[in-house]
C-alpha cells in the first residue's frame, strides 16, 4: 500500500543514503579516533587500581602520622632539653654550658628585689638585723 | 551473531595481540545496524557519523569490562541509543530550542537532505515519526525498522515489555492518524 494509513502495509524500505564508500572507510576513521586516545588509559584500569590503591593507602598513613606528630608535641622543661641533648649526643656541651642554659631558663623562686623588701619589712617590724642575717 | 561467535570474538579481544584486529571485526559486523539506528533518530548524515564514531569509541573503552550478561549487539545498541539521546539533548541546550522544535528542525532537514531519497509517502512517514516523543520514536524505530524483539528492546531501553508494547501501539496509532491527514 502506498496511499493508505496502515503502516504495516507500507513498503519498509530504507530511504536514507550514505556518501560513497562510507561503510568501507568508517572502520578506519574509528581506528584513527581510537589512536588519539592516550595509551594505557583503556585497558589498564584493573592494573591502575591495583597500584593506585596501595600507594594512596601508604601516602594516607604517612600523612596521618605526620599530622599526628605535629599535633602532639609536648613542651619540655629546660632540664629535659639538656638531658635529650646529652643522651642523643646532638651537640657536645660541657656541664658549665648546660648549667648556664638551665640557669637562664629556670625561674628563680625569689628575686633580689623581693629579698630586700622582706628584709626592710622585718627591720621595720623591729627584728634585729643580726637575727635576720643569721636566718638568711 | 550467535553466542559462540560472540564468545570467540570476546576471547580474541582479551588477547592484547589480537585486540585491535578483533575490534575492527566488531565494527565491521555492527556498523550498519548501529548507523541506521542512529540515522533514524538523528536524521542528518554528518551528525550520525559523529554519534556512530562516539558509540564505537565508548564501546572500545567499555569492552574490557563487558560482563557478557547481555548480547554484544544489544550492548552496542544501548550505547548508541544513549549517545543519540545525549546528542539530541545537547542540540536542544546549545540552540535553546524547545523540546518539540528539534524534531521540527529534523523534519525540515529531511526535505533538503541530499542523502535522503524517499518518495512522498515515505517522507510523510518519516515526518509522522518525527512528531512522536523521543522515547516513543526510539521504540517505533527499533520495532518497525530494526525488527528487534520486545525482550531485546527491554534490555536496551531498561523498560518493561508491557510498557514497550503499549508505547509501540500508541506510536502506530499516532502515525496512522498523521498519514490520514492532508
Amino acid at each position: 500500500m502506498q496511499n493508505g494509513n496502515n503502516i504495516e502495509q507500507l513498503k519498509k524500505e530504507n530511504q536514507f543514503l550514505v556518501p560513497a564508500n562510507y561503510f568501507e572507510e568508517l572502520p578506519q576513521h574509528i581506528q584513527a579516533k581510537r589512536n588519539q586516545i592516550k595509551p594505557n588509559t583503556v585497558f589498564s584500569t584493573n592494573w591502575y587500581y591495583k597500584i593506585l590503591a596501595p600507594t594512596m593507602l601508604v601516602i594516607t598513613l604517612f600523612a596521618s602520622y605526620y599530622i599526628y606528630q605535629n599535633n602532639t608535641t609536648t613542651e619540655l622543661t629546660a632540664q629535659e632539653i639538656s638531658e635529650v641533648i646529652i643522651d642523643q649526643e646532638l651537640i657536645q656541651f660541657d656541664e658549665e654550658m648546660i648549667y648556664e642554659v638551665y640557669a637562664e631558663t629556670a625561674t628563680p623562686n625569689q628575686t633580689e628585689s623581693e629579698n630586700e623588701e622582706i628584709i626592710d619589712y622585718l627591720i621595720n617590724d623591729n627584728i634585729s638585723i643580726n637575727l635576720i642575717l643569721e636566718e638568711l | 551473531m550467535d553466542d559462540q561467535n560472540q564468545n570467540d570474538l570476546l576471547k580474541l579481544f582479551r588477547d592484547e595481540n589480537s585486540r585491535n584486529y578483533t575490534f575492527d571485526l566488531i565494527v565491521k559486523q555492527y556498523q550498519k545496524r548501529i548507523y541506521w539506528h542512529v540515522r533514524r533518530m538523528v536524521i542528518n548524515h554528518d551528525d550520525t557519523d559523529d554519534v556512530v564514531q562516539n558509540t564505537f569509541i565508548k564501546a572500545w573503552n567499555g569492552l574490557p569490562n563487558f560482563k557478557e550478561e547481555s548480547k554484544l549487539y544489544t550492548w552496542l545498541y544501548r550505547i548508541a541509543t544513549n549517545e543519540c539521546i545525549t546528542f539530541l539533548n545537547k542540540k536542544r541546550r546549545v540552540f535553546f530550542i524547545p523540546l518539540h522544535d528539534v524534531e521540527q528542525e529534523l523534519s525540515n532537514q529531511l526535505e533538503s537532505d541530499e542523502f535522503y531519497n524517499g518518495d512522498e509517502i515515505q517522507l510523510k512517514l518519516q515526518k509522522a515519526i518525527l512528531t512522536l516523543p523521543e522515547k516513543q520514536r526510539l521504540v517505533f524505530n527499533m520495532k518497525y525498522y530494526d525488527e528487534l524483539k520486545y525482550e531485546e528492546m527491554s534490555e536496551i531501553l531498561s523498560t518493561s515489555v508491557g510498557a514497550l508494547k503499549s508505547s509501540y501501539h500508541l506510536a502506530v496509532k499516532k502515525i496512522e492518524t498523521f498519514l490520514t491527514q492532508d
